[in-house]
């Protein structure tokens, strides 16, 4: 079947919100825990493909590996009812199975170790698909499987698959609350760098904003884990819609990408969900309109990245991908676009040509929502500068004190000298300096100062 | 003398009522009147004094009078015996007037008085008025009156009168002229007072005055003001009499044969029919007054109305030098109905011709008895008034249809049913329904059966035999808007077209056998309807009715087949999946996977090849749920080969369509479906070849971090690839909501309140017309298309960049990377890592690369950005300038952020004055 995505999933975070993501898509798509289609799924216009496989006896298995250097989390899904939907071949855990230790370096380090085995399933799987068309990995940039064994598998993925595309859904920390990884911002540092340098189109999930829209927007006291993953679910497979349900556009993952994103490395999207409703209140005043749709798509409060606002900087969107789902009218999309553009409701960068995309997609017919019309933005901001710019400012707290080092130097990489993590830094600081200068029309001559600055 | 006579009449009038002087005026007026018409109630025949006398007696015997009858035949015994009186059966027939009862005199009097007028009215008046309504009713070359020949031939002080020959009575006088009766001589000695100097206007004058002091004696009587000019006409008589000697008296009698004759189109011997005129004239050697010629003249018009609709029903109609020589045969049913009409109608003035003539045989016999009852040239113009308008109404239709056949001559016709006459309305109504008929039977068959019988081309249908069933629809019926009765309105023809098509399209095309849903109800309606509710549609909606219901019920039958069981809906559906790149993920795949084959040159390409591609396309993708039947007509279509042609400039998708479907998607549509499958899916190309060189760059990118010094160009590069990824998404979002989504909404609109199948027709047409404007492919945008298409050819020229670049970084950094890992080899070996020599070699090499591949490089990404930037501004500036607002969407599309306006001033024209100018220029025109 044409353009698969193989998802992986990484460390205790990634597998949660892979769990989560593939009990959405099994919902969407009619498919039971066991993997056999439902009796009701008999409309035929969505695309299962792309995520699942037939096996031999027609029941669907996702195109999933999950991986983890630690049992729990891979133990409690296959306690769970879904325990019979993954292809058993393709769940790793790694035999010591004492975990990374919230440490990049170990998970790195044990990534190597793993590779084979590793790469045995993910090429078995790519080798399983016709035309495979990239990656889809999802993992925490803050703990040590995750971010450890994620940047590893990153890189090795652009050595052996150069032509593929590498998508990658990363939560990022809570910034809110003092987390109990202290080596967080060492973490986080190490992984951007090979985000930056390795993946194709970073999915940024702020862990900060997450929560604060969990408390505030969905009232929820304390939001636990689960009820922030589906969340996270819910986006993720609300941005693969349009490959799911195909329509005239946007039906491949690069159809998707590629105008989001200008330049390799300002590749960081942001992503925005609207109605961000508990599903008892239903919010139906009137019938909701695309324009409706967009203009709170654009308000900060239902994006799911939190960023400070700057007011040194003019900040501005690079492009703009509106997935829209539900009953809407679609000659209404260029009233909205128009009325948009009229009120200068986004500001957007002076150096090109940008402007929103909208995407109509399908919803599924065997989910009943509170909800006729949902909208996903997926957008490239200027602004996204500001967290890495918040991660180096912990990094370099904690580098000026030296703090919590030990572990790291415990690996090879970190043994002789810690010049990783400062390449690392240079890198971020260089993503961020790109970010800043979008910002302005001097932008399309970036390369060529960056050049002179460097020779 | 006329002293003494009128004294003797007198005193017999008072001997005989025994009244005194007052009382006895009237009397002696009423025997004075009956003096001087006493000729008319004498016939040669009855001079026999016996009859006379035995009439007398029967009629007291009537009156029960029986002592009186008694003491009658004595009298006359005694006046036979009388040697002193002479004309004794005059006197009898004298007395026999007298006995008339007073009041029937008097009715007699009144008649001649008035009938003069009525006589002439509706002559006059049918004339006229058909005259003066010329514009609508075209006038026949009616019969001339013979005015000017009856002037010519009666003296100028003498031609006005005569009217006392329009005294019914009075016309029979003329054969008893020559008996010697007292009465004849008593009118004879009149006429000698006149006679001493008769060619004296100024002897006349007197005689006109000594006769009007006759008359003065007797002023109360209106019939006596006549007398002076009662005389004048006898007068003239004798005149010519004397001075012309080749005078032909004729009888009234013959006269009214003759004229009864000429009733029936059959020339008299005194009746001429003058050809060269076209008029009957009165042969020159008969001596007629003046009066009986206008009369005759009058009355051999009825000869002539009744001549020439007969001439128009011996050639049905196509007479008069009509090109269409045929006969009656080939005139037509119309016209033959027509005739049968007018036959039906001279039939029944024929049997009134009969009971005139029968009543000429018997009135001799009982011309005293009943004498309002004998036929006189009077009596006839009486008798012929009504058929005479009859006639005329005739000869107006006969010559309204003269040249026309079918349902012109029916509308022909139906134009005198807007007569102000009630009674020509009453005679065209009669005509018009009979002559209606066939069209009515007609369109009875093509409503119910959609079955044309019409070997004449009479009906406002035509069908064209030679168009074969798939074009059906579109070609085979027309309406013959000549043909078209004027009681149809355009609406209603339409309407009828559309049903019997309807009917022949089920047979025909969707080969449905069963009867029609509504045929039962259709018939029901078409049972209540007469012929004459075809052209009253004041006075009844039947024929709209029944038009609008067979209309309704067959388009809604042919509505339902095509939906319902020829699944039109999902034709439509799969032309927009298939040929407007609506399935998405399977154009991508089979994009993909014909990718190799189209890269080849066009004329080696296997269609064969291209089918089993397709199939796998469609097996890999969701188009494998598609009902079996559509997949089958989906097919691959090579276009024509020209030279240097690649495979993608041939290839195309195609959708078979045939039966009723075809109807909709006719030729015209499936090419334009072709040329839009063309252009999308060269749109569709040209962003999965974007999207390989976005992928390119993703990966020559990780690379180039070994490489800063291609930064500058690979920075380049990106931009230009996001600018033209920019375009080429927005064109196709653009082609998505403003074209597609919203042609399609719109016509989803229509199809669901859709009365019949030309309206979905013209949506779908309407929609295709729709969406080729809006991707640029109408005549109106080919300037802009031909734009675009330098468009592709820069992407290519991009493409060739990216490759290059690409090829350039990877041999560089495959060099670098050899280079550092010899050096890596050698220290390690514990050897020197480098060497001076080395060294050099490796230095020249980065030279060379900096000046000889980048700047190449470099200089090709200006030129590349520069050409593409132009081009997108003069492209921007082409649609913002473009008549169809909707363009105008695309403009602000593809600059949302004003990128392009800021850098040109002259996309900000946009509201300026020119632009503005323009705009209503363009809104005046309209």
């Amino acid at each position: 079947m044409p353009c698969e995505i193989i998802t992986l999933q990484l460390g205790q975070c990634g597998n949660q919100i892979g769990f989560e993501f593939w009990k959405k898509l099994c919902s969407e798509h009619g498919i039971s825990p066991e993997g056999t289609l439902e009796d009701y799924a008999t409309e035929g216009t969505d695309r299962k493909d792309v995520f699942f496989y037939q096996a031999d006896d027609e029941h669907y298995i996702p195109r999933s590996v999950l991986l983890d250097l630690e049992p729990r989390v891979i133990h409690s899904i296959m306690n769970s009812p879904y325990a019979k939907l993954y292809n058993p071949e393709n769940i790793y855990i790694s035999k010591q199975g004492g975990g990374a230790g919230n440490n990049w370096a170990a998970g790195y380090s044990q990534g190597e170790r793993i590779y084979d085995e590793v790469f045995d399933i993910i090429d078995r799987e790519a080798d399983g698909s016709d035309s495979l068309e990239g990656f889809v990995l999802c993992h925490s940039i803050a703990g040590g499987t995750g971010s450890g064994l994620g940047s590893y598998i990153l890189e090795r993925l652009n050595d052996r698959f150069p032509k593929k595309l590498v998508q990658t859904y990363s939560v990022f920390p809570n910034q809110d609350e003092i987390s109990d990884v202290v080596v967080q911002p060492y973490n986080s540092l190490l992984t951007l760098r090979r985000l930056t340098q390795s993946a194709d189109c970073v999915v940024v999930l702020d862990n900060t904003a997450l929560n604060r829209i969990a408390t505030d927007r969905l009232h929820l006291s304390n939001p636990s884990f689960s009820q922030i993953n589906s969340l996270v679910s819910n986006i993720m497979s609300v941005s693969t819609a349009t490959l799911r349900y195909p329509s005239y556009m946007n039906n491949d993952l690069i159809g998707l990408i590629a105008p989001l994103i200008p330049t390799p490395r300002l590749h960081f999207l942001m992503t925005g969900y609207t109605p961000l409703t508990t599903d008892q209140e239903v919010a139906s005043v009137r019938k909701t309109t695309v324009l409706d749709v967009m203009r709170r798509l654009l308000q900060p409060k239902n994006m799911m990245v939190s960023t400070p606002l700057d007011r040194n900087t003019q900040h501005c969107y690079i492009s703009i991908l509106n997935i829209i789902q539900g009953e809407v009218d679609p000659t209404q999309v260029h009233k909205s676009l128009q009325r948009i553009r009229e009120r200068k409701m986004a500001q957007f960068i002076p150096w090109g040509p940008a402007s929103i995309q909208v995407a109509l997609s399908k919803k599924s017919p065997y989910i009943q929502s509170a909800h006729r019309v949902s909208g996903l933005m997926l957008a490239n901001h200027t602004n996204i500068s500001a967290l890495f710019e918040r991660t180096l400012k912990q990094y370099d707290k904690l580098r000026k004190r030296e703090a919590f080092l030990e572990q790291f130097r415990k690996e090879n990489m970190f043994t002789e000298n810690l010049d990783e993590l400062d390449a690392s830094r240079e890198v971020v600081q260089q993503l961020v300096d790109e970010y800043v200068a979008a910002t302005t029309p001097d932008y399309l001559s970036w390369g060529l100062t960056q050049a002179s600055t460097e020779s | 003398m006329m002293d003494a006579s009128n004294t003797l009449l007198k005193r017999l009038c008072a001997h005989v009522t025994g009244l005194n002087d007052d009382r006895l005026v009237q009397h002696f007026q009423l025997a004075l009147g009956l003096l001087n018409e006493v000729p008319s109630l004498l016939p040669p025949l009855n001079n026999d004094h016996n009859t006379v006398a035995d009439k007398i007696k029967r009629r007291l015997a009537r009156e029960k009078r029986l002592d009186d009858a008694a003491r009658f035949t004595a009298l006359v015994n005694r006046l036979l015996r009388s040697a002193v009186l002479q004309n004794k059966t005059s006197i009898l027939t004298f007395f026999l007037a007298l006995s008339r009862d007073d009041t029937a005199t008097r009715t007699a009097v009144r008649i001649s008085g008035t009938s003069p007028a009525t006589v002439q009215t509706p002559n006059e008046n049918g004339v006229c008025n058909s005259g003066g309504g010329g514009e609508v009713f075209p006038l026949p070359p009616l019969h001339r009156h013979l005015e000017p020949c009856i002037s010519s031939e009666t003296a100028p002080g003498s031609a006005a009168h005569s009217c006392l020959l329009a005294d019914p009575r009075d016309t029979r006088s003329l054969p008893g002229s020559g008996s010697g009766t007292r009465l004849t001589r008593l009118a004879q000695m009149y006429r000698g007072a006149a006679k001493k100097n008769p060619d004296s206007p100024f002897a006349e004058l007197q005689q006109q005055q000594s006769t009007t002091s006759y008359a003065l004696k007797l002023p109360q009587q209106p019939q006596q003001q006549q007398q002076p000019q009662q005389l004048q006409p006898s007068k003239q008589q004798q005149k010519q009499s004397y001075f012309k000697n080749a005078v032909m008296e004729v009888a009234e009698k013959v006269l009214i044969r003759e004229v009864l004759f000429i009733f029936q189109g059959i020339e008299g011997s005194i009746i001429k029919f003058d050809a060269s005129k076209d008029t009957y004239r009165i042969d020159n050697k008969v001596r007629l007054s003046a009066s009986q010629k206008e009369l005759i003249l009058k009355l051999s018009d009825v000869g002539w109305l009744y001549n020439k609709v007969q001439s128009f029903c011996e050639w049905g109609g196509s007479v008069a030098g009509s090109e269409r020589t045929a006969g009656r045969s080939t005139a037509g049913l119309v016209n033959q109905s027509l005739v049968l009409a007018l036959r039906e109608e001279l039939t029944e003035y024929c049997r009134l011709i009969a009971l005139l003539e029968a009543q000429i045989q018997e009135g001799g016999d009982t011309p005293l008895c009943e004498a309002s009852s004998g036929l006189t040239l009077r009596r006839l113009v009486m008798w012929t008034l009504e058929p005479r308008a009859r006639l005329l109404a005739l000869v107006y239709l006969t010559h309204a249809a003269r040249q026309v056949y079918g349902g012109a001559c029916v509308s022909a016709i139906y134009q005198h049913m807007q007569h102000g006459n009630p009674g020509h309305r009453a005679v065209v109504r009669h005509v018009l329904t009979l002559a209606c008929t066939p069209v009515y039977v007609m369109l009875t068959q093509w409503l119910l059966d959609g079955t044309l019988d019409d070997p004449h081309h009479e009906f406002f249908i035509a069908s064209d035999p030679t168009v074969p069933d798939d074009k059906l629809w579109q070609d085979k019926y027309s309406i013959r808007w000549s043909m078209l009765p004027s009681f149809i309105n355009k609406c209603q023809a339409e309407k009828v077209l559309a049903s019997g098509k309807s009917l022949n399209f089920l047979r025909n095309v969707c080969h449905f056998r069963a009867p029609i849903a509504g045929r039962d109800a259709i018939k029901t309606a078409l049972q209540q309807t007469t012929v004459e509710s075809l052209f009253t549609p004041e006075e009844n909606t039947q024929l709209d009715d029944l038009v609008a219901l067979t209309f309704r019920e067959t388009s809604s039958h042919v509505l339902e087949e095509i939906l319902a069981r020829h699944k039109l809906l999902d034709h439509l559906r799969a032309l927009r999946r298939y040929l407007l790149l609506g399935q998405g993920d399977f154009i991508n795949y089979l994009m993909q996977i014909l990718n190799v084959e189209l890269c080849k040159p066009a004329s080696n390409l296997y269609p064969h090849n291209l089918s089993s591609l397709l199939e796998t396309a469609v097996a890999a993708s969701n188009a494998q749920y598609e009902e079996p039947d559509i997949l089958q007509r989906l097919d691959v279509r090579l276009l024509e080969v020209s030279p240097g042609d690649l495979g993608w400039d041939v290839f195309s998708l195609d959708y078979h369509v045939d039966g009723p479907i075809g109807t909709v998607f006719t030729a015209e549509c499936m090419q334009q479906y072709l040329m839009l499958f063309n252009a999308l899916w060269k749109d569709k190309r040209m962003e999965m070849i974007l999207s390989d060189i976005w992928r390119e760059q993703a990966a020559t990118s990780k690379l180039c971090r070994e490489l800063p010094e291609l930064g500058v160009v690979l920075h380049g590069v990106q931009l230009l690839t996001t600018e033209m990824v920019h375009l080429v998404h927005q064109m196709e979002y653009y082609m998505t909501f403003e074209v597609l989504e919203c042609s399609w909404h719109g016509l989803m609109t229509t199809l669901k309140t859709a009365h019949s199948l030309d309206q979905v027709i013209d949506a779908h047409k309407h929609f295709l017309d729709r969406i080729i404007a809006g991707a640029l492919l109408d005549d109106q945008s080919k300037q802009v298309r031909t734009h675009l298409r330098t468009f592709y050819n820069l992407i290519q020229n991009l493409r060739g960049l990216q490759e290059r670049l690409s090829l350039a970084v990877c041999s560089e950094v495959h060099a670098r990377r050899t280079h550092q890992e010899a050096v890596k080899a050698r220290t390690d070996a514990g050897d020197f890592g480098t060497w001076a020599e080395q060294e050099e070699i490796e230095k020249k090499r980065r030279k060379e690369f900096m000046l000889k591949v980048v700047p190449k490089l470099k200089s090709d990404l200006r030129i590349n950005t520069q050409t593409y930037q132009d081009m997108v501004q003069s492209f921007l500036l082409m649609l913002t300038q473009h008549d169809d607002d909707n363009l105008h969407l695309l403009s602000t599309r593809l600059d949302f952020n004003e990128y392009y306006h800021r850098r040109d001033y002259r996309l900000n024209q946009r509201l300026t004055y020119h632009h503005k100018r323009k705009s209503m220029g363009t809104s005046f025109c309209q």
